[in-house]
């Protein structure tokens, strides 16, 4: 009693702004009261700060004390701004504040904010169809990919909602989650309730074969198989050009034209196929001279509606020209149109110069002849000297395909008949052992005209390699990430075009394609003599087209796996597996590096590490498992796989080879476990599959298993064991 | 400047009162991989910066994302 009174006491000797401040913060009754005394309502900026307390306060919860305040806000809720508003309801509970949030929706129908509460409230009160029709205007009238995705994402705990039925599946070589996200809006918007299947990535062959795969189960009207150009075809990135990508594009594209035929054959769905578009044809004449990529990938195009126009129910879609039209205003701006006869659109403009810059290079014959290059976050991630030739970042797999991709440019620059040099502050051993051995280097020493790996300075070594090439200092390109030095070069050799490259190395291949400077109007057989001689990566057979069933498809992608003991050059990569690998996880422990370090040292530890390649390329690391002799028994700790490899069978490559060593090992059984996790539900019937028998199952659903030793676990016979 | 919790909350769809800088994967069932990606999106619209992707795999709790922010000279 002497408390409260003294608090009033306080709170009255205060100016009016902070009275009502403390006065929610302390005691809504008094709050509203002092309102009702004040006659008119404060102005927002008084009351402002008299809500953010509010909203801050834990009486809103309280039954008693929610009454007055309900009543206020019915009244004077549009007095409070964005977040202090959507912060106050959300202390609140649903059920004595959804009728007001529906009133405040009414006026502010597209509050993202409180769209996302409502949404959440709807499903804890059961409104589940109210929920959708929440969830659906939130993802429309934000439309931020986290927002579409997360609204999605959100229906998995709701009943299906009414609308016309709609199943649509995807096939695609490429994340296409979030577009599945978006689309699933757009069909709701327009009163579909729409199913949808996301075959997991680069499975379309597999899907298409198997006729118990998701994409027939989910019995799809509708099937979008969006398979990327470059995925497809990785030389467009390596810059090949010719009939070299003509030869290898037509197979690539009567393979995906059989698989389309294989899918609608096999089911009623209408097929819209994605036609080939690659983010890395430019806008330069050479592009689009007869054997630049852009005309090569056109004729492709064209052999893929061609061959999909026999195939009933199936249509491409042209990506270019969708994704062209994204957009009011972009390609085409009617009100421009219409009064000063402009039929391209404002939003283009800017990327048509930039077209018309490279042909004006290209026809004066000034484009740039040799492109020097740094080493250390330039060509790779980190520095060799520091995180020595396994520290460093460089790879498939981010990070270090940034860096990968950026040297591919680079080579595709030299096969047009750029020249390459370095131009790097190192120890010319240490930056050598990478150039020559690193696994993922595109670029290797015979790719360079001159190398300057040393600790002179830049700008000598720029005049330097001008003169050995005999070619005029302002024909360089320099690029380099350290500022400094690029100031330096800058200052010393303005006639230089210097390239500082972006703090993210994501950017530098987009730095590096961005440059108008290597045009020319076609490849002349001068600089193709120039250029080495191109090794194909890979050789494409014809074998996909001619294979039906999924044993035939496996057996002619030549899998071969590598079976090793974890050394210092895979310890990274299989911290990064255990670490990051969510769905195909038995059991999702995490350890981190010198965990796997004391498991290594550990004599009862067996660690496994798994390398694959088909005849499409080299996967790298991709499976792990790890197992520890306990006694007669041998128990699998760990056992994990890239997702990027899943639906090949390398799994019971890799179990078979576990159960090799726990009977080298003596053991008379293997234990096992499946600990589910919200990301793992596809592989809770893995053990099952091959043999083992459940010992118990915990109410969590932890699943222990046992399998008695000597036993048969079949190796693939797809795929070929491959020794160090 | 917004708080990155409130790019977050949006996010992993939490309020963001109840991200603490120890909240990670490990005690947020929405923050997989794929909304970990739109996270790193979002922060780049958010703040207008370019997140390398070794970094943008590193941060696996709120509060190695606002370290991440800092080192990026973002302040809110």
């Amino acid at each position: 009693m002497l408390k409260s009174q003294s608090n009033s006491e306080m709170v009255q000797s205060l100016p009016d702004a902070l009275q009502l401040e403390v006065a929610a913060a302390l005691d809504p009754a008094d709050f509203v009261a002092r309102l009702a005394a004040l006659g008119t309502l404060p102005s927002a900026s008084v009351l402002g700060p008299a809500l953010a307390r509010l909203a801050a306060s834990s009486w809103v919860r309280e039954d008693a004390a929610r009454e007055p305040i309900l009543a206020f806000l019915m009244r004077h809720g549009s007095m409070l701004r964005g977040r202090v508003r959507t912060d106050l309801i959300r202390r609140m509970s649903a059920h004595s504040a959804y009728e007001l949030l529906l009133q405040w929706l009414q006026n502010s129908p597209d509050d993202g904010d409180l769209l996302r509460v409502a949404a959440d409230w709807a499903r804890e009160l059961g409104h589940d169809e109210e929920a959708h029709s929440f969830l659906t205007r939130l993802a429309l009238a934000d439309g931020t990919a986290a927002t579409v995705q997360s609204a999605f994402r959100a229906r998995e705990a709701l009943a299906p909602a009414a609308g016309r039925d709609l199943s649509i599946a995807f096939l695609a070589s490429f994340t296409v989650d979030v577009l599945a996200a978006y689309t699933d809006a757009e069909l709701r918007a327009v009163g579909f309730a729409p199913r949808v299947y996301v075959a997991p990535f680069n499975t379309v062959p597999l899907e298409v074969r198997n006729s118990a795969s998701g994409v027939y189960a989910s019995g799809a009207e509708l099937v979008i198989v969006a398979v990327a150009a470059d995925d497809l075809l990785p030389e467009l990135a390596d810059g090949q050009r010719g009939n070299a990508l003509r030869e290898a594009g037509a197979r690539a594209v009567d393979e995906l034209a059989a698989d389309v035929r294989m899918l609608a054959e096999r089911s009623s769905a209408t097929v819209l196929v994605h036609s080939l578009d690659s983010v890395f044809i430019g806008t330069g004449p050479l592009d689009w001279a007869p054997d630049g990529r852009g005309s090569v990938l056109r004729e492709l195009n064209a052999r893929l509606a061609s061959a999909l126009s026999a195939v009933p129910r199936a249509r491409v879609l042209d990506l270019a020209h969708a994704t062209a039209r994204r957009g009011a205003g972009r390609a085409d701006n009617p009100k421009m149109r219409y009064l000063a006869g402009m039929r391209l659109g404002d939003g283009v403009l800017p990327s048509l110069a930039q077209a018309y810059v490279r042909t004006a290079i290209a026809a004066k014959g000034i484009a740039k002849k040799c492109l020097v290059l740094d080493l250390d976050n330039t060509l790779w991630g980190g520095i060799v000297g520091e995180d020595g030739p396994t520290g460093i970042r460089l790879g498939d797999t981010a990070p270090g395909i940034e860096y990968r991709e950026f040297q591919q440019g680079i080579a595709a620059l030299s096969r047009r008949g750029v020249l390459l040099a370095l131009n790097s502050k190192n120890n010319p051993d240490d930056a050598l052992e990478v150039i020559r051995n690193h696994p993922w280097m595109v670029l290797r020493e015979n790719a360079f005209s001159a190398v300057r790996i040393n600790w002179e300075s830049k700008v000598e070594n720029l005049r330097g390699i001008a003169a050995e090439l005999n070619i005029g200092i302002d024909s360089l390109v320099f690029m380099d990430d350290n500022p400094v030095e690029c100031e330096r070069v800058r200052q010393f050799l303005p006639e230089v075009l210097t390239v500082q490259l972006p703090r993210d190395p994501s950017l530098y291949r987009a730095t590096l394609d961005a440059l108008p400077w290597f045009e020319a109007l076609d490849v002349t057989s001068e600089d193709l003599q120039r250029v080495e001689q191109y090794r194909a990566n890979r050789s494409r057979d014809a074998l996909r087209t001619t294979t039906e069933s999924v044993e035939g498809y496996l057996q002619s992608l030549e899998i071969h796996v590598e079976l090793a003991a974890v050394g210092p050059e895979s310890l990274a990569r299989v911290v990064q597996l255990l670490n990051r690998t969510n769905q195909f996880n038995l059991t999702t422990r995490r350890y981190t590096q010198a965990d796997v370090e004391a498991q290594l040292a550990n004599p009862d530890w067996h660690l496994v590490t798994l390398r694959a390649r088909d005849r499409f390329g080299d996967h790298g690391l991709v499976a792990f498992a790890a197992g520890v002799t306990e006694d007669d028994t041998f128990r699998v700790d760990s056992f994990l796989m890239s997702c990027r490899v899943i639906g090949q069978g390398i799994e019971a490559a890799l179990l078979a080879e576990l159960r090799e060593k726990a009977e080298l090992r003596g053991a008379q059984r293997m234990l096992s476990a499946f600990i589910p996790t919200k990301k793992n539900m596809q592989v809770r019937e893995f053990y099952d599959g091959h043999g083992f028998q459940v010992a118990s199952r915990e109410a969590d659903g932890s699943t222990y298993y046992e399998l008695a030793l000597p036993a048969a676990l079949p190796w693939p016979t797809w795929i070929t064991k491959e020794s160090k | 400047m917004t708080a990155p919790e409130q790019v977050l909350a949006r996010v992993f769809n939490v309020p963001a009162q109840d991200l603490r800088d120890d909240s990670s994967p490990d005690s947020i069932a929405t923050w997989d991989s794929l909304a970990h990606m739109m996270m790193i999106v979002e922060l780049e619209r958010e703040y207008g910066i370019s997140v390398a992707p070794a970094d943008a795999l590193d941060v696996k709790s709120v509060g190695a994302v606002k370290q991440l922010l800092t080192t990026y000279g973002v302040s809110w």
